[in-house]
């Protein structure tokens, strides 16, 4: 018989391990990004940016809903800001809609809601050339995951001088 | 896609997946609709646009004081597997039992001192862990013994297993006295042979290090033990010379190997011959070429290595290279020219048992937090995680961690986690409320 192992380990569970230090304070740990605890990170907000919409270049056009279709994970805190440029002045301006979704008890599954100008936390409709709509989560805000975002507007219809 | 706009005026604009994730080299309203120029802590997986899994702190590490550089699980000969971390130090073993919160789950192995800030490298050969980074010492743990072994019965004297004794020293390396103690910043295997890059030499009797940066030194053919060409002619070494810059990595794909260099790749392969067991070719002998630029870069999985060269990030199989970098690629190489550590690379089929997510990461420190770029190999795209706070000190790997503190407690997790059972596979039945269909005996979903 061969020599007995010096201790192991069981194959119960695995982690993809990273090893850290602190930048402030040296502490030194293994850290992971874990699924099994979940998407709400409690320390790092996370932002998620779409292209810059023309809709009909050199029109103004105005975004008045935004539809949200979302896996309920749990109540989550989230943030729809839509920027956009003055066509004239070129001044930059945002509308957000800040919204909390889910149940307690998440069910995983599918939801959609509508937001507009009658949510109360919304400044929509916006108005403005080079609109881009951004997703953000705040740390500790909740888990997100979105499966499909519509936004529902009006462009101008005059002819260009 | 142009956006339909109705006579009225009426328009709808979608966004879903699957998504390109992060592209900064295109103007932001010339962007595909499934692309961001601006993207941070959201992951693309299954088409969702989820916030990332937490960046969780798994476990304390032993030493403060020498920051970990590295872990590897391994299975030695009566099939028990281990857990090891490295640190400068000493080697330490995770504890299989006994993992409880704010403990100290490392058992301490000892082991000899490697070098302060490299990340490690490990290769299992013949159930033995061996790990080296940089200091003139190759070092092996059997599972079995108390202390790692970084000594060489051939070779009194030397504190390697990689070594040369005194006899044949100044042959081998010509100045030397001997014992000679062998390590090197990169370590494989291939046809049944160790192999060391960018070699490192200790001559024991005078303290003096000779470094060879371009050298590539192998072991006899299944003796990993044996690393004198004299006593042993499958063993032996090649000094690339004729390249002007040194190896920065190493990677081994079916029968072949790759040598990188920043500005090259050099492939070789087993001759089936003793005195030479390896034929060199250089896949382009040009002063500036693809190569690795990164000294811990380089990652694989099975058939496809990864790579970071001066201008592109390139997935690699057997005779092919293909760019990666896509759209991301300005904002990667902009961090890593800001990078205020070793960045490091690995490659991760999942993000723990039963939750698959094959990605490339570049983990880049930028001072007071690590951005990590993570590349989905099977959907193609890029997706920056940034862990506030936390710097990184060697490649992240997937390693076997017994039973967690917290897994499977029912009550532990908040109800958001997704996990119990609650997940769409689990049916319309099962999926009605968290910890209704799972609970800790095995059902937990990770959607």
């Amino acid at each position: 018989m061969g020599a007995f192992s010096n201790g192991g380990i069981s194959q119960l569970a695995s982690i993809a391990m990273m090893p850290m230090q602190n930048a402030m304070t040296g502490v030194c740990a293994l850290y992971a990004f874990d699924p099994l605890f979940g998407f709400n990170d409690p320390v790092n907000s996370s932002s998620h940016s779409f292209k810059v919409e023309e809709i009909q270049h050199g029109r103004t056009p105005t975004i008045a809903r935004i539809i949200v279709t979302y896996r309920n994970l749990g109540i989550v805190t989230v943030s729809f800001i839509i920027t956009g440029t003055n066509d004239s002045t070129g001044d930059a301006f945002s509308a957000t809609l800040k919204a909390t979704i889910g149940t307690t008890v998440p069910t995983n599954r599918l939801r959609t809601t509508m937001f507009d100008s009658n949510n109360s936390q919304s400044t929509l409709p916006i108005t403005g050339q080079n609109l881009q709509l951004t997703v953000r989560r705040e740390a500790n805000a909740g888990p997100l995951s979105i499966t499909k975002i519509t936004l529902c507007g009006r462009v101008e219809r005059q002819e260009l001088a | 896609m142009a956006v339909q706009v109705s006579k009225s005026g009426y328009f709808e604009i979608e966004y879903a997946g699957p998504y390109l994730g992060l592209d900064v080299q295109t103007p932001e309203n010339l962007l595909d609709d499934h692309a961001s120029p601006t993207t941070h802590n959201f992951m693309f997986r299954n088409k969702e646009l989820r916030s990332r899994p937490v960046f969780k702190l798994e476990f304390p590490a032993p030493d403060n004081k020498n920051p970990p550089l590295g872990a590897a699980s391994f299975q030695d000969v009566n099939q028990v597997w281990h857990t090891v971390l490295m640190t400068a130090s000493a080697a330490w073993q995770l504890a299989g039992n006994n993992q409880a919160p704010n403990v100290n789950p490392w058992t301490y192995l000892g082991g000899p001192n490697l070098a302060a800030g490299n990340p490690v490298a490990t290769q299992v050969f013949a159930n033995i862990l061996y790990y080296t980074n940089g200091a003139p010492v190759l070092a092996s743990w059997d599972g079995l013994s108390q202390i790692p072994t970084f000594a060489n019965a051939g070779a009194p004297g030397a504190t390697s297993i990689a070594a040369i004794a005194v006899a044949d020293a100044p042959t081998v390396v010509p100045g030397s006295t001997g014992p000679l103690s062998i390590g090197a910043f990169y370590l494989s295997e291939l046809n049944n042979q160790i192999l060391l890059a960018n070699v490192v030499v200790l001559d024991n009797a005078t303290g003096v290090i000779f470094k060879f940066p371009q050298r590539l030194w192998w072991s006899a053919n299944g003796i990993p033990t044996q690393w004198d060409p004299i006593a042993n002619t499958s063993a032996g070494f090649n000094d690339f010379l004729d390249v002007p810059d040194v190896l920065t990595g190493l990677m081994t794909i079916g029968i072949q190997g790759y040598l990188f260099r920043p500005n090259g790749i050099t492939q070789f392969t087993p001759t089936g011959r003793t005195l030479t067991p390896f034929q060199f070719d250089h896949l382009w002998a040009s002063r500036h070429g693809i190569g690795n630029i990164l000294n811990w870069s380089i990652a694989q999985y099975g058939a496809s290595g990864f790579f970071a060269s001066t201008e592109q990030i390139y997935k690699m199989s057997v005779n092919s290279f293909s760019p990666i970098g896509g759209g991301a690629r300005d904002a990667i190489y902009a961090d890593i020219a800001a990078a205020s550590g070793n960045p490091v690379a690995s490659f991760l089929p999942n993000l723990g048992l039963g939750y698959n997510y094959p990605m490339y990461t570049i983990s880049i420190p930028l001072g007071t937090f690590t951005r990590h770029y993570q590349y989905a190999d099977e959907d193609n795209n890029w997706a920056p995680w940034d862990t506030v706070g936390q710097l990184i000190t060697g490649r992240a790997e997937t390693v076997w961690t017994g039973q967690l503190p917290s897994f499977g407690i029912p009550g532990v997790f908040p109800p958001s986690v997704s996990v119990a059972g609650s997940g769409m596979s689990g049916g319309a039945g099962g999926g009605s409320s968290a910890g209704s269909g799972g609970g800790s005996g095995g059902g937990h979903q990770l959607l």
